[in-house]
């Protein structure tokens, strides 16, 4: 038994350490990925403190890829960031991430990916661990349901970087494109996808899984906390592509109609924020340049009369 | 639990550790922990499916003692009756009631009435058509005296549930498992190794091979009529080895569990791919539910003796039931007579049983003969599988009838999230290695010198890399749902 324990325990061992090679492993892969742009976007947040207000955009991709934050400085004449990176980080840490650097007179403008809303998106995915690898220091952000997702994408991550460690030795396989961290502007808006061409896919986004209640009051959590701060939370919609706002519309509506029993504050409709499928670029939640620039004006119509009654000196 | 779960990852050395460690002084002891741990096992999916399984063994436990007690054969039959009745009945409740029901409403339907009737909305037991079977025989084996009846509870209801093979089989024989829960199990280091490199074996298959070639099936499956002819052969050829790969990827594991634990399960799978003809894929492919269909039904119906007409019904039966037993589906019908039909003429001409050995015995490659006849039979299975796969019997004539196609001769499609490449390298390291070890248990089965031990650590680790690397995204092993 001994032997078998000791053999068995070395082969676990030595595949511990890979993965901990993994994780390690200086990466190009990593600190230019749009994942690494989370520190491009606290240091935005910690740059701006002195600034009487401030609207901060959060969510997933659906409010990096969908919104033009140098328009609605412009127009609405407050000092404007793009906080959103990834919506597979899962909603609760987007708001975990966030919370330490809300304060007084800021309106946290949120966009969740209806998927936020299912059983288990809430927690995240893959993409969280790729973000935890450029901010270690965000582990401490976890629970324990978090953690066993951490450890159960942590292998394939691990592997994912040292393959791209090891083909990088051999060619430079560095290219910037709508996922690089030189692709986001420095609102934090991505725009480096405007030069490029995709076709969206014909099939609708599916929303297939369960309801989570567990969402929606982790963000009436949310908004409570930083309400104490004297900051504001107002719920937006986010782009969604007609045909899959279309196969998706009974979900969509009921989504909705929670939200609207959750007594917070919410910008527009779903179907004001839903556009023609060839306002897309990749994904059923990516707007593509006009369409970036159609939602912006949206948001900049429905933020103003929380402007007009916020008591808030410029 | 999934065995490809983290959960299970966790299971597995928690209860090997205490089994071996903590109870290991105690057989009773060690049984009863056995029978925990696959209660546990076995709830975790839905605990309201113990009630079932705890039912239905203590009713087999006391009937079959009450058969073994009785002299009368009158009253010795009717006990079995009622276990069969029992243990149908549950099934029949469970997995075909809507079925029946359905077809029942349909045929009134074609002949011009239409009623409603009130389908049942329960939830199908996982793995109660491989428990079921299992039960069945011990019940009718104590009832031939092939077997005596099972000495404690503990003992019976553990051989019921014994985690590894509890939901997708092998479907074991009393006398096999059973008397192994009665010994007292002694920690057997080449017996434990050989285990883990089955499971890993099986991990390789299901969710290197089966998980990923299942995204390029669901693309043919659900939308045929869209691909060209190459891309729906393509996604037809992927589901033989889907199955083949989910399939023996959980026996492997399953087998390779019950090793760590000091069991020797059945062999349900021996490299089916590499048979010469239908006949000997039958014996190599699910063979413990084969054997059972043999044991149980085939012989007791007169087998292969009598009449030219009675043969060719006993055919017919024996895989029109194995199919039914796969699902409540005329699809699966259909694939068991399409099998019976291919399975004829070897029978009729005595020829069923040619090939009982391994393919190119003592040689490294098979001749020409011996190759076109493994791709003969794989091709009609894969003609078998499109029925087996497809969500409705027009829908596989559909599939079939779309490949004569000058569209056959172009390069098939691939898929976004679909990895031609992948599939190439995993499934010729699955079909060469296989080939190497054919006339071993499964494909990491290796007796080799001494000196090429670093070789396959290093190889062992490698394949665990690979797995972890390139596994599909996490589905349930096709056969839960029988």
């Amino acid at each position: 038994m001994s032997k078998f324990l000791k053999q068995t325990g070395l082969f676990f061992l030595l595949l511990l350490l890979i993965f901990l090679a993994g994780w390690l492993i200086p990466s190009k892969w990593i600190t230019e990925s749009l994942h690494y742009s989370v520190y491009d976007k606290h240091k935005l947040l910690d740059e701006t403190t002195d600034k009487p207000s401030r609207i901060i955009f959060a969510g997933g991709s659906n409010m990096s890829f969908g919104v033009y934050s140098p328009a609605v400085e412009a127009s609405l004449g407050i000092t404007t960031i793009n906080t959103a990176i990834h919506a597979a980080y899962g909603l609760k840490y987007i708001l975990d991430d966030l919370e330490p650097y809300v304060k007084k007179n800021d309106i946290i403008v949120l966009a969740p990916e209806y998927a936020q809303f299912q059983k288990d998106s809430f927690l995240g995915a893959a993409a969280l661990v790729q973000g935890l690898n450029v901010i270690p220091q965000n582990l401490k952000l976890l629970d324990s349901r978090q953690w066993i997702l951490f450890f159960k994408n942590l292998p394939r991550h691990a592997l994912s970087k040292i393959r791209f460690y090891l083909s990088s030795l051999f060619a430079n396989n560095a290219s910037i494109d709508a996922y690089h961290r030189l692709a986001f502007n420095s609102h934090g808006d991505v725009e480096g996808h405007w030069s490029y061409q995709t076709e969206l896919s014909k099939s609708p986004d599916v929303l297939a899984g369960q309801y989570n209640p567990e969402v929606i009051s982790y963000m009436k959590k949310f908004e409570t906390s930083i309400e104490k701060r004297g900051a504001q939370l107002l719920i937006a919609f986010p782009a969604f592509n007609q045909s899959s706002f279309s196969y998706n519309q009974k979900v969509i509506e009921q989504l909705h109609h929670e939200l609207q029993q959750s007594g917070m504050e919410l910008l527009g409709t779903p179907e004001r924020y839903s556009f023609p499928d060839n306002l897309y670029y990749d994904s059923a939640y990516h707007l593509n340049k006009v369409g970036q620039f159609k939602r912006t004006n949206l948001l900049i119509e429905d933020l103003k009369p929380y402007l007009q009654n916020a008591t808030l000196s410029h | 639990m999934l065995f490809n779960s983290i959960e299970f990852a966790i299971f597995l050395p928690v209860v090997f550790l205490i089994y071996w460690f903590v109870v290991n002084k105690n057989l009773q002891l060690q049984n009863i922990f056995l029978l925990a741990a696959s209660y546990f096992f076995y709830g975790w999916w839905d605990y309201r499916f113990l009630v079932l399984i705890l039912f239905s063994s203590i009713v087999d436990f006391y009937i079959a003692k009450k058969i073994a007690a009785e002299s009368r054969n009158s009253q010795r039959k009717t006990l079995l009756f009622l276990s069969l009745f029992l243990n149908l009945g549950f099934l029949f409740y469970f997995k075909y009631y809507n079925f029946f029901l359905d077809s029942f409403v349909q045929s009134f339907t074609f002949f011009g009435h239409s009623f409603d009737a009130r389908r049942l909305d329960v939830i199908l037991p996982v793995g109660i058509s491989f428990y079921t079977f299992q039960t069945l025989s011990y019940s009718i084996d104590v009832y031939r005296r092939k077997l005596e009846p099972a000495k404690d509870l503990v003992s019976f209801l553990t051989y019921v549930s014994f985690f590894p093979q509890l939901v997708a089989g092998p479907i074991e024989r009393a006398v096999n498992l059973l008397p192994q829960f009665y010994r007292k199990r002694t920690f057997n280091y080449f017996q434990a190794t050989d285990g883990l490199r089955q499971i890993l074996w099986g991990l390789f298959k299901k969710m290197v091979i089966a998980d990923n070639c299942s995204m390029y099936v669901i693309h043919i499956f659900d939308d045929y009529g869209v691909y060209s002819a190459s891309t729906t052969l393509l996604g037809c050829v992927l589901f033989a080895i889907q199955i083949y790969c989910d399939f023996s990827g959980y026996s492997d594991v399953a087998i390779g569990t019950a090793r760590l634990f000091g069991f020797d399960l059945k062999r349900n799978f021996a490299f089916p791919y590499f048979s010469r003809d239908i006949a000997e894929f039958w014996r190599r492919w699910h063979i413990s539910l084969s054997t059972w269909f043999r044991d149980y039904l085939y012989i007791p119906l007169g087998g292969s003796k009598g009449s030219l007409g009675k043969k060719v019904r006993n055919i017919f039966i024996i895989f029109i039931v194995s199919g039914f037993w796969h699902g409540a589906n005329w699809t699966y019908i259909t694939w068991g007579a399409l099998n019976a039909v291919f399975f004829l003429p070897l029978l009729l001409l005595n020829k069923n049983r040619s090939y009982l050995g391994v393919v190119a015995e003592g040689r490294i490659l098979p001749n020409f003969t011996e190759l076109m006849q493994m791709l003969t039979t794989f091709a009609i299975t894969c003609l078998a599988w499109v029925f087996f796969r497809a969500s409705s019997v027009e829908k596989a004539v559909e599939i079939i009838s779309q490949l004569p196609n000058k569209t056959l001769f172009t390069l098939p499609q691939s898929f976004s999230d679909t990895n031609l490449r992948l599939y190439a390298v995993s499934i010729a390291l699955l079909f060469i290695l296989e080939w190497i070890q054919r006339n071993s248990e499964h494909g990491l089965n290796f007796a080799d010198p001494e000196y090429l031990k670093p070789l396959k650590r290093f190889f062992y680790i490698f394949l665990a890399l690979f797995i972890i690397y390139y596994s599909g995204e996490q589905q349930q092993f096709t056969y839960f749902q029988f």
